[in-house]
């Protein structure tokens, strides 16, 4: 397994976007981690005699109308927005995998329930949806996973179902199935990793999305509760005082590109890194 | 002797400077005569027959060489005026070669959009064309879609498509490997009764021997790249010369007349013999 | 002696989807009353068109498509259902080789594990995978290095031989074969046949081979079966079926396969129109719709399999010779 990994990481990085996709993208992971050592100064002290300065040798990215440093609290939004999005598409992802095998290689009735479940639950208009559990459970950052997971099953659940569905009758799951194989090692070993691939894709093309749908629902004050920084906050925070500091502005926007850009780049070499059959065409 | 319809001369065709498919080969194809193109998988045979109607993939490039057709060079010109109207194709797939979403009888009407007619005459052109080549109740089935003829009805479509336009070289490329074998042995009659109206010339390009030795008056034999032997067909059969030739009639268990439990294969030290062993 | 498998009246259906959640269905006949035997050693052909069949009757074989009727006998035993005791023999000791040689691999697995699934799924591994990979390798002439290779980078003739490597790791006795040959280049068809033909002797195999092309089958078999709409219309040893066909079926398709010689064309066509669909059955002989022997008893009453002498047999109400 290591040296699939390694493989896959070299063709990634062979593609100049992809390097460069991955590189930003560490360094918005890196900033999510590691923002207790990293960011300067507590993103929650309130310095109201210092509000609204411009960028300075103190304040690289200025404050914001509390005082509040602007380059700290962007700092710990990547964690907010990171944090978010991997946890709600993660269990998204998760049980959209789950659900898909279900789907895909159970029986049909069990087949026609789950399609109806995916269609229902995308029936549903995001923000109706969004404010309804907002509004039963309260706003904050749970609420918020709850939420993306939720939209995001039927998503990752029709993929996963429409791979497997016709991985089903391919060659190669019936000569497992004429070797003895069983149920488990059919679906772990064959089924899985050949599901996992588009998956996988797509799931990093989702988390740019992820993240900017949350800094939209904070921007609406639909999403984190202060003083919980989030890009979408800052931004809105910024919106205020647009003409007298843009900083704010431009600092939780820059961040917001980046991370959309970089997962974005990372995602389209992660599909074609994880093609196989492009795997052969330079030995070959 | 005529001049030839279809003249290639010494053509050499790499893809993307690695692999050279096709080494300086040359081949006539005279009017209201068949002439078979056979070789194996890397043969270069379906190089030169898409080089030939302009169809070659883009990272394949011809490095030398020329083709004429009706003594004018088309090689490097843009073939698409001369595709569909004087040189036409049929495929191995008969599936590839059809629209899914139109009707037999449009997409028929829609080939002859060079020719002269109103579409009712187009329309009555193609049904005729349609029962000429074998397909029973054809207004019917005029009205099908790809999907819903059987593949030997599609491939008897695909031909009808072909010889619509009237076309002076037709290239039938694996015309019937995708098809069972006693729909194959329709369409290779069916291909013998239309020569004797189709005054045209016929190419086609094919693995199989069978088929070379039911339908074409010549024959050329292709092996990595290089024409290794050309001749008339019965000389080809009953008296090969180039080793490879002789090699390919072996292994052909059709050809076996003793039931044998292991049959003929080419070895590599007979492989190491056929580059260079010239003919011609 | 004991034949190695058995089948008797055995029919498989199809389940065209339909109904409410999908559950209604109609049921079209795919394989009917098909009874079988391969003896020890054996190498039986099984040969039809497209629609005829013959795929669905090795993965019935194998138990690998459920069947709606009939018996399978595996050495004498009766296979019954999925997951018992009879069935995990059967998967043990027969093995399958596909038609899509590259198709049939996983392909994200590596050759060298691939080979030796079967090893891992019968927990029968004695050495290291390695080991065991490497060896099956060299059983069918692949280069040890091949163990690192992925399906999509072997040729249609190198998949093939890891399709032979993978049937024979647990050593069956028998192997059903599906179109060994297709989309291989006529000079490499003998070499994979030659290979199997070995590999029968060394290992006293049985075949199963199901094929379209006559040419190929005529040499490798010992028996074949001729079937047509899901029906065995003759059987018997293929020597003689060649020399003279019994059912006007077999004889059209001999008939047809174009000849590499110039000088002997086929004049006539044998045998002209389509396979009917499955879902639109002729009455009485299904054949009668092309035959050029059909009377009205053909048009109204189903011929049933007679066994003739010699071990021949010949689903026909007016047999040829």
């Amino acid at each position: 397994m290591p040296s699939v990994a390694h493989d896959i990481l070299k063709r990634v990085t062979r593609d100049p976007l992809g390097l460069l996709g991955l590189v930003l993208v560490v360094i918005v992971l890196g900033a999510a981690i590691f923002a207790d050592v990293v960011a300067p100064y507590d993103p929650a002290k309130i310095d109201v005699l210092h509000k609204l300065q411009g960028p300075s040798a103190a304040h690289w990215l200025g404050t914001d109308q509390l005082g509040r440093d602007t380059l700290s609290r962007v700092i710990y939004g990547a964690r907010v927005a990171m944090g978010i999005a991997v946890f709600s598409i993660g269990i998204g992802a998760f049980i959209g995998l789950i659900l898909g095998i279900l789907a895909g290689y159970g029986p049909r009735w069990l087949d026609a329930v789950l399609i109806f479940f995916f269609d229902s639950l995308s029936a549903i208009p995001l923000i109706l949806f969004a404010l309804t559990v907002i509004v039963i459970l309260g706003p904050g950052t749970s609420t918020l996973i709850f939420v993306i997971a939720m939209i995001s099953i039927p998503v990752y659940g029709r993929l996963v179902r429409a791979q497997t569905l016709s991985l089903r009758r391919s060659e190669f799951i019936l000569a497992e199935q004429s070797m003895g194989a069983g149920l488990a090692r059919i679906i772990g070993i064959h089924l899985l990793p050949n599901v996992l691939g588009p998956l996988v894709i797509l799931v990093s093309m989702d988390i740019p999305t992820v993240v900017a749908l949350e800094a939209a629902l904070s921007y609406l004050g639909l999403g984190v509760k202060p003083p919980t920084p989030s890009w979408g906050t800052i931004l809105n925070d910024g919106y205020v005082s647009l003409r007298t500091n843009p900083a704010l502005v431009i600092a939780a926007g820059i961040p917001l590109v980046i991370a959309t850009l970089g997962f974005t780049f990372l995602g389209e070499a992660l599909r074609d890194a994880l093609d196989p059959k492009l795997k052969g065409r330079r030995s070959s | 002797m005529t001049k030839p319809l279809l003249a290639i001369r010494d053509l050499s065709i790499d893809y993307a400077g690695h692999i050279q498919a096709v080494r300086k080969a040359s081949l006539d194809v005279r009017l209201g005569e068949a002439v078979g193109l056979v070789g194996e998988s890397g043969s270069g045979k379906s190089t030169l027959a898409s080089a030939i109607t302009g169809l070659l993939p883009e990272s394949a490039r011809i490095l030398s060489g020329d083709i004429s057709f009706n003594g004018k060079i088309i090689t490097g010109s843009d073939q698409a005026a001369l595709r569909g109207d004087e040189i036409a194709m049929v495929f191995q797939d008969p599936m590839t070669a059809f629209n899914p979403v139109l009707t037999i009888g449009d997409q028929l009407v829609d080939f002859q959009n060079r020719l002269r007619g109103s579409a009712a005459e187009k329309s009555e052109r193609a049904i005729a064309m349609l029962a000429r080549v074998g397909i029973p109740d054809p207004a019917s089935r005029a009205r099908y879609y790809p999907h819903e003829l059987s593949g030997g009805m599609r491939q008897r479509a695909a031909i009808a498509a072909a010889l619509l336009v009237s076309p002076s070289l037709l290239i039938a490329d694996e015309p019937t490997t995708a098809l069972d074998v006693t729909m194959e042995a329709q369409i290779i009659h069916l291909f013998r009764e239309l020569r004797r109206d189709y005054g045209g010339g016929i190419l086609i390009v094919t693995h199989h021997l069978g088929v070379v030795a039911e339908l074409c008056d010549r024959v050329c034999v292709m092996y990595q790249g290089e024409m290794v032997e050309e001749g008339a067909v019965d000389d080809i059969f009953h008296n090969p010369r180039h080793p490879y030739t002789r090699a390919l009639l072996a292994c052909d268990p059709a050809r076996l007349h003793e039931r044998t439990d292991y049959l003929p294969v080419i070895t590599d030290a007979e492989r190491a013999t056929f580059r260079g062993a010239s003919t011609r | 002696m004991t034949p190695i498998l058995e089948a008797e009246g055995l029919a498989v259906n199809f389940r065209a989807p339909g109904g409410f959640l999908g559950l209604g269905h109609d049921r079209l006949a795919i394989l009917e009353d098909v009874s079988l035997a391969i003896e020890p050693g054996e190498t039986l052909g099984l040969v039809g068109e497209s629609g005829s069949g013959k795929t669905t009757l090795a993965r019935a074989l194998l138990g690998l498509v459920p069947r709606a009727g009939g018996t399978i006998r595996f050495e004498g035993k009766a296979i019954e259902a999925v997951g018992t005791h009879g069935f995990r023999h059967l998967r043990r000791k027969t093995a399958m080789m596909f038609q899509d040689p590259v198709g049939s691999l996983s392909p994200r697995l590596a050759i060298g594990s691939a080979i030796t699934e079967p090893f891992v799924i019968h927990g029968a591994l004695m050495r290291s995978r390695r080991e065991a990979a490497e060896e099956l390798l060299a059983l069918v002439g692949l280069p040890k290095d091949f163990v690192n290779r992925y399906p999509h980078e072997l040729s249609g003739g190198q998949a093939r031989r890891a399709g032979v490597a993978r049937a024979l790791a647990l050593r069956p006795a028998l192997v059903i074969a599906d179109e060994p040959t297709a989309g291989l280049d006529v000079s490499i068809q003998g070499e994979i046949l030659n290979l199997m033909t070995r590999l029968k002797a060394e290992l006293a195999l049985s075949y199963i081979i199901v094929t379209h092309n006559l040419a190929m089958i005529r040499h490798v078999s010992d028996r074949i079966a001729i079937m047509y709409l899901g029906r065995i219309v003759e059987e018997g040893p293929t020597a003689e079926i060649f020399a003279a066909a019994r059912h006007p079926y077999t004889a059209s398709l001999i008939a047809s396969e174009p000849i590499p010689d110039p000088r002997r064309r086929r004049q006539s066509l044998a045998i002209t129109g389509e396979v009917p669909s499955i879902l639109n059955r002729p009455k009485g002989c299904e054949f009668h719709t092309r035959c050029l022997f059909a009377q009205e008893r053909c048009r109204s009453q189903a011929p049933t399999l007679t066994p003739l002498a010699s071990g021949r047999s010949v689903r026909c109400h007016y047999p040829l010779n």
